[in-house]
């Protein structure tokens, strides 16, 4: 039983490769909701195993793994919202993200802003910003067009600019 | 393509962030045992809801075919079988009928032991038919004279195909 052991083993290298971006790219994504980020990077890794057969070269493993934690932070963050929205019409409490006083810190200040895009603009903002992708890498990962993810970004900076005028 | 981060958010703010916003932790050690039992246990659940999902397949069509043929489950049921026993004779032998029927079904009786002396009376009228067939016995009087030639004494057997007000 060679085979299941070396595939086995190279899926754990793969984990340890590539864990702390998937749980930093899944945590941004969520607007830095720990639980939530936890469920998307498990669900991600499951995902990658069942056909991690399929990917054989390394450097394309990592971008394909990358897609697979963004689309699923993103199927993740549509749930939530459903919920939100299910929750608010049976009446039960919402926990909304807590407001973030003015005179917070810059770097609080900007975390909150950002966690309150939508969620395509958070995560074209996340990836092409604090993921250092280009526009096209991250539109592909998000399998959305390029000029849309263009387009996406821009609302999602002009949202930004107005939040944070005063720090600037 | 030219960044706008400067617009929004200055470049030092930006780095701060890039650097600052991050989870705390880091994944436990045996986090890649923890996936592959999880992908176990998904793939083995998958399976058996299609094999679940496969069987309903199966069974749904042939279910539906016996709800619109509802005759086929009354059949052979006991209570439906009692009538194939007409004339103390089962009509469809042993070897056809099935342990559990035959055993619910009457057993033919005997014929000596059942037969009412009632049903030799329908001969004599026949007899007395065939004896006189230029005679139409359409009259109580007809059939008592058929009798008496006979030698018997009518009883009255007849009586029940004529009119009983015309009595």
């Amino acid at each position: 039983m060679a085979a299941p052991h070396n595939a086995d083993e190279t899926f754990t290298q793969f984990v340890a490769a590539h864990g702390a971006m998937a749980r930093r790219v899944a945590w941004r994504l969520m607007g830095g909701d720990g639980a939530a980020a936890d469920d998307v990077v498990q669900n991600a890794f499951v995902k990658a195993h069942a056909k991690f057969h399929t990917v054989l070269q390394e450097g394309a493993r990592e971008a394909w793994f990358r897609q697979i934690v963004v689309r699923e932070a993103l199927n993740q963050l549509r749930w939530l919202g459903v919920r939100r929205r299910v929750a608010q019409l049976a009446g039960f409490e919402d926990r909304a993200q807590p407001a973030v006083a003015r005179d917070s810190g810059a770097v609080a200040r900007i975390e909150a802003a950002v966690a309150a895009l939508s969620p395509q603009q958070r995560a074209i903002f996340v990836l092409v910003h604090l993921e250092e992708q280009t526009v096209a890498e991250a539109a592909a990962q998000l399998g959305i067009a390029e000029g849309t993810a263009k387009s996406h970004l821009h609302r999602a900076l002009t949202s930004l600019r107005t939040q944070l005028e005063d720090l600037r | 393509m030219k960044r706008n981060e400067d617009e929004a958010v200055t470049a030092a703010q930006l780095r701060q962030l890039r650097d600052g916003w991050q989870p705390a932790g880091e994944l436990p050690a045996d986090y890649a045992a923890q996936v592959v039992a999880v992908s176990m246990r998904r793939r083995r659940v998958q399976r058996i809801s299609l094999s679940v999902l496969l069987a309903l397949v199966a069974v749904v069509p042939v279910a539906w075919q016996l709800r619109d043929a509802p005759e086929v489950v009354a059949e052979a049921s006991a209570p439906e079988i009692a009538p194939m026993v007409v004339t103390g004779e089962v009509l469809e032998g042993p070897e056809v009928v099935s342990p559990v029927i035959a055993a619910v079904a009457p057993q033919p009786p005997e014929p000596a032991a059942q037969e009412p002396a009632r049903s030799q009376e329908p001969d004599l009228v026949a007899e007395a038919v065939v004896l006189r067939p230029e005679r139409l016995l359409t009259s109580r009087r007809s059939y008592r004279d058929s009798f008496r030639e006979l030698g018997e004494e009518y009883d009255g057997i007849a009586d029940i195909y004529f009119d009983d007000t015309a009595r």
